[in-house]
Protein backbone atom coordinates (compact mmCIF):
# COMPACT_ATOMS: atom_id res chain seq x y z
CA UNK A 1 0.00 0.00 0.00
CA UNK A 2 1.40 3.44 -0.88
CA UNK A 3 2.35 5.04 2.45
CA UNK A 4 0.30 8.16 1.77
CA UNK A 5 -2.89 6.13 2.20
CA UNK A 6 -1.81 5.01 5.69
CA UNK A 7 -3.91 6.31 8.61
CA UNK A 8 -2.23 4.46 11.46
CA UNK A 9 -3.14 5.86 14.91
CA UNK A 10 -5.23 8.70 13.40
CA UNK A 11 -8.41 9.46 15.32
CA UNK A 12 -11.56 9.56 13.17
CA UNK A 13 -15.08 10.52 14.20
CA UNK A 14 -17.78 9.04 11.95
CA UNK A 15 -21.29 10.36 12.58
CA UNK A 16 -24.14 8.04 11.71
CA UNK A 17 -21.48 5.34 11.82
CA UNK A 18 -23.55 2.48 13.17
CA UNK A 19 -25.15 1.31 9.92
CA UNK A 20 -25.34 1.60 6.13
CA UNK A 21 -22.82 3.83 4.38
CA UNK A 22 -21.50 5.25 7.68
CA UNK A 23 -20.51 1.85 9.01
CA UNK A 24 -18.77 0.97 5.74
CA UNK A 25 -16.87 4.28 5.84
CA UNK A 26 -15.84 3.58 9.45
CA UNK A 27 -14.63 0.07 8.56
CA UNK A 28 -12.74 1.42 5.55
CA UNK A 29 -10.84 3.96 7.65
CA UNK A 30 -10.20 1.32 10.32
CA UNK A 31 -8.77 -1.03 7.67
CA UNK A 32 -5.92 1.42 7.02
CA UNK A 33 -5.22 1.97 10.71
CA UNK A 34 -7.54 4.74 11.94
CA UNK A 35 -9.04 4.62 15.44
CA UNK A 36 -12.77 5.09 14.98
CA UNK A 37 -15.27 6.93 17.16
CA UNK A 38 -18.72 5.72 16.09
CA UNK A 39 -21.29 8.45 16.76
CA UNK A 40 -25.01 7.73 16.56
CA UNK A 41 -28.13 8.33 18.59
CA UNK A 42 -28.81 4.85 20.00
CA UNK A 43 -26.06 3.47 22.26
CA UNK A 44 -26.67 -0.29 21.71
CA UNK A 45 -26.38 0.05 17.92
CA UNK A 46 -23.26 2.21 18.19
CA UNK A 47 -21.71 -0.32 20.57
CA UNK A 48 -22.54 -3.19 18.18
CA UNK A 49 -20.93 -1.31 15.28
CA UNK A 50 -17.77 -0.66 17.33
CA UNK A 51 -17.63 -4.36 18.25
CA UNK A 52 -18.01 -5.29 14.58
CA UNK A 53 -15.08 -3.07 13.60
CA UNK A 54 -12.95 -4.59 16.36
CA UNK A 55 -13.85 -8.11 15.24
CA UNK A 56 -12.40 -7.23 11.82
CA UNK A 57 -9.15 -6.21 13.49
CA UNK A 58 -9.79 -2.47 13.73
CA UNK A 59 -9.92 -0.06 16.66
CA UNK A 60 -13.25 1.57 17.60
CA UNK A 61 -15.32 3.01 20.42
CA UNK A 62 -18.92 4.19 20.50
CA UNK A 63 -19.96 7.63 21.77
CA UNK A 64 -23.71 8.26 21.44
CA UNK A 65 -24.91 11.78 20.58
CA UNK A 66 -27.77 13.63 18.95
CA UNK A 67 -25.85 15.81 16.52
CA UNK A 68 -28.84 18.09 15.90
CA UNK A 69 -28.22 19.48 19.43
CA UNK A 70 -25.03 21.54 19.73
CA UNK A 71 -24.68 20.65 23.42
CA UNK A 72 -24.71 16.96 22.58
CA UNK A 73 -22.02 17.53 19.93
CA UNK A 74 -19.85 19.36 22.47
CA UNK A 75 -20.19 16.49 24.95
CA UNK A 76 -19.31 13.94 22.28
CA UNK A 77 -16.22 15.88 21.19
CA UNK A 78 -15.22 16.38 24.85
CA UNK A 79 -15.38 12.64 25.48
CA UNK A 80 -13.38 11.94 22.31
CA UNK A 81 -10.64 14.37 23.35
CA UNK A 82 -10.56 12.97 26.88
CA UNK A 83 -9.98 9.52 25.44
CA UNK A 84 -7.59 10.30 22.54
CA UNK A 85 -6.39 13.91 23.04
CA UNK A 86 -6.79 14.75 19.36
CA UNK A 87 -9.09 14.43 16.33
CA UNK A 88 -7.51 13.98 12.91
CA UNK A 89 -10.52 13.10 10.77
CA UNK A 90 -14.21 14.02 10.93
CA UNK A 91 -16.64 12.20 8.65
CA UNK A 92 -20.01 13.95 8.71
CA UNK A 93 -22.19 11.13 7.46
CA UNK A 94 -25.30 11.31 9.63
CA UNK A 95 -28.30 12.23 7.53
CA UNK A 96 -32.00 11.63 7.06
CA UNK A 97 -34.29 11.63 4.07
CA UNK A 98 -38.06 12.15 4.04
CA UNK A 99 -39.59 11.06 0.74
CA UNK A 100 -42.73 13.07 0.00
CA UNK A 101 -44.00 15.30 -2.78
CA UNK A 102 -43.10 18.93 -2.03
CA UNK A 103 -46.73 19.94 -1.57
CA UNK A 104 -47.18 17.32 1.15
CA UNK A 105 -43.95 18.04 3.02
CA UNK A 106 -44.67 19.15 6.57
CA UNK A 107 -42.81 21.63 8.74
CA UNK A 108 -41.55 18.80 10.94
CA UNK A 109 -40.11 17.00 7.86
CA UNK A 110 -38.24 20.16 6.92
CA UNK A 111 -36.97 20.78 10.45
CA UNK A 112 -35.87 17.17 10.94
CA UNK A 113 -33.96 17.11 7.66
CA UNK A 114 -32.28 20.48 8.15
CA UNK A 115 -31.62 19.82 11.83
CA UNK A 116 -29.52 16.73 11.15
CA UNK A 117 -28.24 17.15 7.57
CA UNK A 118 -27.22 20.78 7.77
CA UNK A 119 -27.31 22.24 11.30
CA UNK A 120 -25.92 19.07 12.85
CA UNK A 121 -23.18 18.89 10.25
CA UNK A 122 -22.26 22.55 10.73
CA UNK A 123 -21.88 22.29 14.50
CA UNK A 124 -19.91 19.04 14.24
CA UNK A 125 -17.55 20.93 11.90
CA UNK A 126 -17.40 23.93 14.21
CA UNK A 127 -16.75 22.07 17.46
CA UNK A 128 -14.25 19.63 15.92
CA UNK A 129 -12.81 22.46 13.79
CA UNK A 130 -11.81 24.39 16.93
CA UNK A 131 -9.67 21.42 17.96
CA UNK A 132 -8.23 21.01 14.45
CA UNK A 133 -7.31 24.72 14.41
CA UNK A 134 -5.28 24.11 17.60
CA UNK A 135 -3.64 21.10 15.96
CA UNK A 136 -3.00 23.09 12.74
CA UNK A 137 -4.09 19.98 10.86
CA UNK A 138 -7.25 18.09 10.08
CA UNK A 139 -9.41 16.43 7.46
CA UNK A 140 -13.15 17.05 7.33
CA UNK A 141 -15.22 14.92 4.97
CA UNK A 142 -18.89 15.79 4.50
CA UNK A 143 -21.44 13.50 2.89
CA UNK A 144 -23.23 15.46 0.22
CA UNK A 145 -25.10 13.84 -2.69
CA UNK A 146 -25.73 14.10 -6.42
CA UNK A 147 -28.94 15.72 -5.15
CA UNK A 148 -26.82 18.79 -4.30
CA UNK A 149 -26.77 19.81 -7.97
CA UNK A 150 -29.29 17.54 -9.71
CA UNK A 151 -32.98 17.66 -9.02
CA UNK A 152 -34.29 14.38 -7.60
CA UNK A 153 -38.05 14.19 -7.16
CA UNK A 154 -39.96 13.86 -3.88
CA UNK A 155 -37.24 14.93 -1.47
CA UNK A 156 -37.11 18.72 -1.63
CA UNK A 157 -35.74 19.35 1.89
CA UNK A 158 -33.07 16.66 1.41
CA UNK A 159 -31.92 18.21 -1.90
CA UNK A 160 -31.77 21.67 -0.32
CA UNK A 161 -29.83 20.35 2.68
CA UNK A 162 -27.26 18.61 0.45
CA UNK A 163 -26.77 21.72 -1.70
CA UNK A 164 -26.14 23.45 1.62
CA UNK A 165 -23.57 20.80 2.55
CA UNK A 166 -21.59 21.34 -0.67
CA UNK A 167 -21.64 25.12 -0.22
CA UNK A 168 -20.72 24.87 3.46
CA UNK A 169 -17.83 22.64 2.42
CA UNK A 170 -16.45 25.44 0.24
CA UNK A 171 -16.95 28.09 2.93
CA UNK A 172 -15.13 26.10 5.61
CA UNK A 173 -12.38 25.10 3.15
CA UNK A 174 -11.74 28.79 2.43
CA UNK A 175 -11.79 29.90 6.05
CA UNK A 176 -9.72 27.05 7.45
CA UNK A 177 -7.15 26.58 4.67
CA UNK A 178 -4.77 28.74 6.68
CA UNK A 179 -4.89 26.22 9.53
CA UNK A 180 -3.99 23.26 7.32
CA UNK A 181 -7.50 21.85 7.48
CA UNK A 182 -8.84 20.25 4.30
CA UNK A 183 -12.62 20.27 3.92
CA UNK A 184 -14.13 18.18 1.12
CA UNK A 185 -17.39 16.42 0.37
CA UNK A 186 -18.34 13.10 -1.14
CA UNK A 187 -21.36 13.14 -3.45
CA UNK A 188 -22.68 9.59 -3.67
CA UNK A 189 -25.08 8.69 -6.46
CA UNK A 190 -27.74 6.10 -5.83
CA UNK A 191 -26.22 3.72 -3.32
CA UNK A 192 -28.29 0.62 -2.55
CA UNK A 193 -28.19 -0.11 1.19
CA UNK A 194 -30.26 -2.04 3.69
CA UNK A 195 -31.98 1.28 4.45
CA UNK A 196 -33.32 1.92 0.94
CA UNK A 197 -33.40 -1.44 -0.86
CA UNK A 198 -37.09 -1.96 -0.11
CA UNK A 199 -37.84 1.45 -1.64
CA UNK A 200 -35.64 0.80 -4.69
CA UNK A 201 -37.03 -2.69 -5.28
CA UNK A 202 -40.69 -1.67 -4.76
CA UNK A 203 -41.25 -0.68 -8.39
CA UNK A 204 -39.30 -2.75 -11.00
CA UNK A 205 -40.10 -0.33 -13.85
CA UNK A 206 -38.83 2.63 -11.83
CA UNK A 207 -35.74 0.65 -10.83
CA UNK A 208 -34.97 -0.09 -14.50
CA UNK A 209 -35.30 3.59 -15.37
CA UNK A 210 -33.03 4.57 -12.49
CA UNK A 211 -30.31 2.18 -13.66
CA UNK A 212 -30.62 3.53 -17.21
CA UNK A 213 -29.46 6.90 -15.93
CA UNK A 214 -26.25 5.44 -14.51
CA UNK A 215 -23.57 5.03 -17.23
CA UNK A 216 -21.77 2.25 -15.33
CA UNK A 217 -25.09 0.37 -15.39
CA UNK A 218 -25.54 -0.47 -11.71
CA UNK A 219 -26.44 1.05 -8.36
CA UNK A 220 -23.57 1.89 -6.07
CA UNK A 221 -22.62 -0.29 -3.09
CA UNK A 222 -21.49 1.27 0.20
CA UNK A 223 -18.07 -0.26 -0.55
CA UNK A 224 -17.85 1.98 -3.63
CA UNK A 225 -17.24 4.83 -1.17
CA UNK A 226 -14.43 3.06 0.72
CA UNK A 227 -11.66 4.31 -1.53
CA UNK A 228 -12.72 7.94 -1.61
CA UNK A 229 -13.03 8.28 2.17
CA UNK A 230 -9.53 6.83 2.61
CA UNK A 231 -8.19 9.15 -0.08
CA UNK A 232 -9.80 12.25 1.42
CA UNK A 233 -8.69 11.34 4.96
CA UNK A 234 -5.11 10.60 3.97
CA UNK A 235 -2.03 12.69 3.12
CA UNK A 236 -2.64 11.71 -0.54
CA UNK A 237 -5.22 14.51 -0.73
CA UNK A 238 -3.28 17.26 1.10
CA UNK A 239 -3.64 19.73 -1.80
CA UNK A 240 -7.35 19.09 -2.40
CA UNK A 241 -9.85 21.29 -0.62
CA UNK A 242 -13.37 22.68 -1.05
CA UNK A 243 -14.36 19.99 -3.54
CA UNK A 244 -17.37 17.70 -3.83
CA UNK A 245 -16.32 14.36 -5.30
CA UNK A 246 -19.14 12.51 -7.04
CA UNK A 247 -19.00 8.73 -6.70
CA UNK A 248 -22.03 7.88 -8.78
CA UNK A 249 -21.23 5.56 -11.66
CA UNK A 250 -21.28 8.60 -13.93
CA UNK A 251 -24.81 9.79 -13.04
CA UNK A 252 -23.65 13.41 -12.74
CA UNK A 253 -21.90 13.52 -16.13
CA UNK A 254 -25.21 14.65 -17.55
CA UNK A 255 -26.12 13.70 -21.10
CA UNK A 256 -28.35 15.34 -23.65
CA UNK A 257 -30.51 12.59 -25.11
CA UNK A 258 -30.11 12.11 -28.84
CA UNK B 1 -11.14 -3.19 3.74
CA UNK B 2 -14.25 -4.63 2.15
CA UNK B 3 -12.67 -6.29 -0.90
CA UNK B 4 -10.92 -3.42 -2.64
CA UNK B 5 -7.39 -3.35 -3.98
CA UNK B 6 -5.56 -0.27 -2.73
CA UNK B 7 -2.35 -0.74 -4.75
CA UNK B 8 -1.53 -1.02 -8.48
CA UNK B 9 0.10 -4.45 -8.47
CA UNK B 10 -0.24 -6.22 -11.86
CA UNK B 11 -1.45 -3.00 -13.51
CA UNK B 12 0.20 -1.59 -16.63
CA UNK B 13 0.06 2.14 -17.30
CA UNK B 14 1.05 4.49 -20.10
CA UNK B 15 2.04 7.98 -18.98
CA UNK B 16 2.52 10.55 -21.75
CA UNK B 17 4.81 13.53 -21.30
CA UNK B 18 6.67 11.77 -18.51
CA UNK B 19 10.12 13.32 -18.65
CA UNK B 20 9.57 15.95 -15.97
CA UNK B 21 7.09 17.69 -13.70
CA UNK B 22 3.72 16.13 -13.04
CA UNK B 23 4.15 13.35 -15.63
CA UNK B 24 7.40 12.19 -14.08
CA UNK B 25 5.88 12.26 -10.58
CA UNK B 26 2.91 10.21 -11.82
CA UNK B 27 5.17 7.58 -13.42
CA UNK B 28 7.23 7.29 -10.22
CA UNK B 29 4.11 7.07 -8.04
CA UNK B 30 2.50 4.37 -10.21
CA UNK B 31 5.61 2.20 -10.05
CA UNK B 32 5.98 2.85 -6.30
CA UNK B 33 2.40 1.56 -5.92
CA UNK B 34 3.34 -1.66 -7.74
CA UNK B 35 2.42 -0.87 -11.35
CA UNK B 36 4.50 -1.15 -14.51
CA UNK B 37 4.68 1.87 -16.74
CA UNK B 38 5.42 3.05 -20.27
CA UNK B 39 7.03 6.46 -19.91
CA UNK B 40 6.43 8.43 -23.08
CA UNK B 41 7.89 11.70 -24.19
CA UNK B 42 9.06 13.58 -27.27
CA UNK B 43 12.51 13.71 -25.69
CA UNK B 44 13.79 10.13 -25.48
CA UNK B 45 17.07 10.92 -23.76
CA UNK B 46 15.33 12.74 -20.88
CA UNK B 47 12.57 10.18 -20.44
CA UNK B 48 15.15 7.37 -20.36
CA UNK B 49 16.54 9.04 -17.23
CA UNK B 50 13.11 8.62 -15.64
CA UNK B 51 13.08 4.96 -16.70
CA UNK B 52 16.51 4.52 -15.07
CA UNK B 53 15.28 6.16 -11.88
CA UNK B 54 12.30 3.78 -11.81
CA UNK B 55 14.67 0.83 -12.30
CA UNK B 56 16.95 2.00 -9.47
CA UNK B 57 13.91 2.04 -7.21
CA UNK B 58 13.01 -1.52 -8.16
CA UNK B 59 10.24 -0.77 -10.68
CA UNK B 60 9.78 -1.77 -14.30
CA UNK B 61 9.20 0.57 -17.20
CA UNK B 62 9.64 1.12 -20.92
CA UNK B 63 10.78 4.48 -22.27
CA UNK B 64 9.08 5.27 -25.57
CA UNK B 65 9.47 8.26 -27.83
CA UNK B 66 6.31 9.42 -29.58
CA UNK B 67 4.53 12.62 -30.53
CA UNK B 68 1.04 12.15 -29.09
CA UNK B 69 -0.45 14.37 -31.81
CA UNK B 70 0.61 11.95 -34.58
CA UNK B 71 -1.67 8.94 -34.92
CA UNK B 72 0.93 6.50 -36.31
CA UNK B 73 3.31 7.30 -33.46
CA UNK B 74 0.57 6.81 -30.88
CA UNK B 75 -0.35 3.44 -32.37
CA UNK B 76 3.33 2.46 -32.36
CA UNK B 77 3.51 3.31 -28.65
CA UNK B 78 0.38 1.35 -27.78
CA UNK B 79 1.62 -1.71 -29.75
CA UNK B 80 5.02 -1.50 -28.03
CA UNK B 81 3.32 -1.36 -24.62
CA UNK B 82 1.11 -4.30 -25.53
CA UNK B 83 4.08 -6.34 -26.79
CA UNK B 84 6.19 -5.64 -23.71
CA UNK B 85 3.55 -6.07 -20.97
CA UNK B 86 0.68 -8.02 -22.58
CA UNK B 87 -2.06 -5.66 -21.42
CA UNK B 88 -2.79 -1.98 -20.70
CA UNK B 89 -4.92 -1.05 -17.68
CA UNK B 90 -4.28 2.64 -17.20
CA UNK B 91 -3.72 5.58 -19.54
CA UNK B 92 -2.54 8.92 -18.19
CA UNK B 93 -2.85 11.61 -20.87
CA UNK B 94 -0.44 14.09 -19.39
CA UNK B 95 1.58 15.43 -22.35
CA UNK B 96 0.88 19.11 -22.71
CA UNK B 97 2.46 22.38 -23.75
CA UNK B 98 1.95 25.92 -22.50
CA UNK B 99 2.87 29.09 -24.34
CA UNK B 100 2.16 32.17 -22.27
CA UNK B 101 1.18 34.89 -24.74
CA UNK B 102 -1.47 37.60 -24.69
CA UNK B 103 -4.51 36.69 -26.79
CA UNK B 104 -3.82 39.43 -29.35
CA UNK B 105 -0.26 38.19 -29.90
CA UNK B 106 -1.11 34.49 -30.14
CA UNK B 107 -0.10 33.15 -33.54
CA UNK B 108 -1.83 30.50 -35.60
CA UNK B 109 1.20 28.31 -34.98
CA UNK B 110 0.82 28.78 -31.19
CA UNK B 111 -2.83 27.79 -31.44
CA UNK B 112 -2.22 24.73 -33.63
CA UNK B 113 0.69 23.45 -31.54
CA UNK B 114 -1.25 23.83 -28.28
CA UNK B 115 -4.46 22.24 -29.54
CA UNK B 116 -2.56 19.40 -31.27
CA UNK B 117 -0.64 18.25 -28.23
CA UNK B 118 -3.11 19.10 -25.48
CA UNK B 119 -6.42 18.08 -27.10
CA UNK B 120 -5.86 16.00 -30.23
CA UNK B 121 -3.10 14.05 -28.45
CA UNK B 122 -5.53 13.19 -25.64
CA UNK B 123 -8.12 12.06 -28.21
CA UNK B 124 -5.68 9.89 -30.17
CA UNK B 125 -4.16 8.19 -27.13
CA UNK B 126 -7.55 7.59 -25.51
CA UNK B 127 -9.01 6.06 -28.68
CA UNK B 128 -6.04 3.83 -29.38
CA UNK B 129 -5.73 2.61 -25.78
CA UNK B 130 -9.49 2.19 -25.28
CA UNK B 131 -9.62 -0.13 -28.30
CA UNK B 132 -6.92 -2.28 -26.70
CA UNK B 133 -8.69 -2.21 -23.33
CA UNK B 134 -11.90 -3.41 -24.97
CA UNK B 135 -10.10 -6.23 -26.80
CA UNK B 136 -8.26 -7.49 -23.75
CA UNK B 137 -11.47 -7.80 -21.67
CA UNK B 138 -9.74 -7.30 -18.32
CA UNK B 139 -12.35 -4.80 -17.13
CA UNK B 140 -11.62 -1.81 -14.89
CA UNK B 141 -9.75 0.16 -17.56
CA UNK B 142 -8.84 3.63 -16.35
CA UNK B 143 -8.28 6.72 -18.45
CA UNK B 144 -7.10 9.79 -16.60
CA UNK B 145 -6.70 13.00 -18.55
CA UNK B 146 -4.59 15.74 -17.08
CA UNK B 147 -6.49 18.96 -17.79
CA UNK B 148 -6.03 22.06 -15.65
CA UNK B 149 -8.08 24.38 -13.50
CA UNK B 150 -7.52 26.73 -16.45
CA UNK B 151 -9.98 24.49 -18.28
CA UNK B 152 -12.72 25.77 -15.97
CA UNK B 153 -11.68 29.24 -14.87
CA UNK B 154 -10.07 31.62 -17.36
CA UNK B 155 -6.54 32.97 -17.09
CA UNK B 156 -5.04 35.82 -19.00
CA UNK B 157 -2.29 35.06 -21.53
CA UNK B 158 -3.29 31.39 -21.84
CA UNK B 159 -6.08 31.49 -24.47
CA UNK B 160 -5.14 28.40 -26.48
CA UNK B 161 -4.19 26.47 -23.35
CA UNK B 162 -7.49 27.29 -21.61
CA UNK B 163 -9.54 26.32 -24.68
CA UNK B 164 -7.65 23.04 -25.09
CA UNK B 165 -8.00 22.13 -21.41
CA UNK B 166 -11.73 22.93 -21.41
CA UNK B 167 -11.94 20.58 -24.39
CA UNK B 168 -10.12 17.88 -22.43
CA UNK B 169 -12.65 18.17 -19.59
CA UNK B 170 -15.68 17.72 -21.84
CA UNK B 171 -13.98 15.04 -23.93
CA UNK B 172 -13.40 13.16 -20.68
CA UNK B 173 -17.12 13.21 -19.92
CA UNK B 174 -18.00 11.93 -23.38
CA UNK B 175 -15.45 9.13 -23.06
CA UNK B 176 -16.95 8.25 -19.68
CA UNK B 177 -20.41 7.96 -21.22
CA UNK B 178 -19.39 5.98 -24.29
CA UNK B 179 -16.87 3.66 -22.62
CA UNK B 180 -18.86 2.89 -19.44
CA UNK B 181 -20.38 -0.22 -21.08
CA UNK B 182 -16.88 -1.70 -21.41
CA UNK B 183 -16.05 -1.12 -17.76
CA UNK B 184 -13.68 1.71 -18.65
CA UNK B 185 -13.83 4.87 -16.55
CA UNK B 186 -12.55 8.27 -17.64
CA UNK B 187 -11.79 11.14 -15.28
CA UNK B 188 -9.97 14.45 -15.51
CA UNK B 189 -7.37 15.82 -13.13
CA UNK B 190 -7.22 19.61 -12.92
CA UNK B 191 -3.99 20.64 -11.28
CA UNK B 192 -3.66 24.18 -10.04
CA UNK B 193 -0.32 25.94 -9.84
CA UNK B 194 2.25 23.20 -9.28
CA UNK B 195 6.02 23.40 -8.71
CA UNK B 196 7.08 22.41 -12.20
CA UNK B 197 9.38 23.78 -14.85
CA UNK B 198 6.31 24.65 -16.93
CA UNK B 199 4.96 26.91 -14.22
CA UNK B 200 8.19 28.35 -12.90
CA UNK B 201 9.93 28.99 -16.22
CA UNK B 202 7.06 29.62 -18.64
CA UNK B 203 4.27 31.08 -16.57
CA UNK B 204 6.22 32.89 -13.88
CA UNK B 205 9.27 33.57 -16.08
CA UNK B 206 11.53 32.52 -13.17
CA UNK B 207 10.40 35.62 -11.26
CA UNK B 208 9.81 34.97 -7.51
CA UNK B 209 7.48 37.99 -7.34
CA UNK B 210 5.24 36.57 -10.04
CA UNK B 211 5.21 33.21 -8.25
CA UNK B 212 4.19 34.96 -5.04
CA UNK B 213 1.51 36.75 -7.05
CA UNK B 214 0.15 33.43 -8.25
CA UNK B 215 -0.18 32.24 -4.67
CA UNK B 216 -1.60 35.43 -3.17
CA UNK B 217 -3.79 36.34 -6.12
CA UNK B 218 -2.57 38.43 -8.99
CA UNK B 219 -4.94 39.89 -11.53
CA UNK B 220 -2.15 40.19 -14.06
CA UNK B 221 -1.69 36.44 -14.27
CA UNK B 222 -4.42 34.64 -12.34
CA UNK B 223 -7.83 35.63 -11.11
CA UNK B 224 -7.67 34.07 -7.68
CA UNK B 225 -5.15 33.34 -4.98
CA UNK B 226 -4.60 29.90 -3.50
CA UNK B 227 -6.40 29.37 -0.15
CA UNK B 228 -3.83 26.78 1.01
CA UNK B 229 -1.21 29.47 0.41
CA UNK B 230 1.36 27.45 -1.51
CA UNK B 231 2.01 25.72 -4.81
CA UNK B 232 1.31 22.00 -5.15
CA UNK B 233 4.15 19.54 -5.25
CA UNK B 234 4.04 17.28 -8.34
CA UNK B 235 3.71 14.33 -5.92
CA UNK B 236 0.40 15.79 -4.70
CA UNK B 237 -0.98 15.55 -8.23
CA UNK B 238 0.43 12.02 -8.56
CA UNK B 239 -1.30 10.76 -5.40
CA UNK B 240 -4.68 11.77 -6.85
CA UNK B 241 -3.83 9.88 -10.03
CA UNK B 242 -2.81 6.74 -8.12
CA UNK B 243 -6.14 6.86 -6.30
CA UNK B 244 -8.12 7.31 -9.54
CA UNK B 245 -6.11 4.58 -11.29
CA UNK B 246 -6.75 2.10 -8.48
CA UNK B 247 -9.75 -0.11 -7.90
CA UNK B 248 -10.65 2.25 -5.03
CA UNK B 249 -12.17 4.53 -7.69
CA UNK B 250 -14.13 1.93 -9.69
CA UNK B 251 -17.47 3.74 -9.33
CA UNK B 252 -16.14 7.18 -10.24
CA UNK B 253 -16.41 8.25 -13.87
CA UNK B 254 -16.78 11.43 -15.91
CA UNK B 255 -15.60 13.56 -13.02
CA UNK B 256 -13.19 16.47 -12.82
CA UNK B 257 -10.82 16.69 -9.88
CA UNK B 258 -9.40 20.04 -8.88
CA UNK B 259 -6.15 19.52 -6.98
CA UNK B 260 -5.42 23.20 -6.65
CA UNK B 261 -5.31 24.14 -3.00
CA UNK B 262 -8.87 25.45 -3.15
CA UNK B 263 -8.26 27.92 -6.00
CA UNK B 264 -11.25 26.71 -8.01
CA UNK B 265 -14.21 25.77 -5.85
CA UNK B 266 -16.82 25.27 -8.55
Amino acid sequence: MPSYFDLSRQVAIVTGGSQGIGLTLAKSLASVGAQIVVVNRRAPEGEAAAQGIKQEGGSAISIPADISQKKSVEEMVGKTLKRYGRIDILVNNAGVIVRKPAEETEEKDWDLTMGINLKGLFFCCQVVGKQMIKQKKGKIINLSSVAATFGLKNRAPYNASKAGVSQLTKSLALEWAKYGINVNAIGPGIIRTALNEAYIDSDPEKKRKMIQKIPLGRFGKPEDLSGIVIFLASPASDYLTGQTIYVDGGYSIGCLDW
Amino acid sequence: MPGIKIDLNEKVAIVTGARRGIGRAIALAITAAGGQVVVNDLDLEEVEKVAEEIKRKGGESLAYQADVSVKEQVQGMVEAAWKKFGHIDILINNASILRATPFLDTTEEDWDATLSTNLKGTFLCAQSVARKMITQRRGNGKIINVASNAGKVPRTNNAAYCAAKAGVILLTRVLALELARYGITANALCPGATETEMLVKVQAKDDPQVLEGIIRGNLENFRAGIPLGRLAKPEEQASMVVYLASEMANHITGQTFFVDGGQTMV
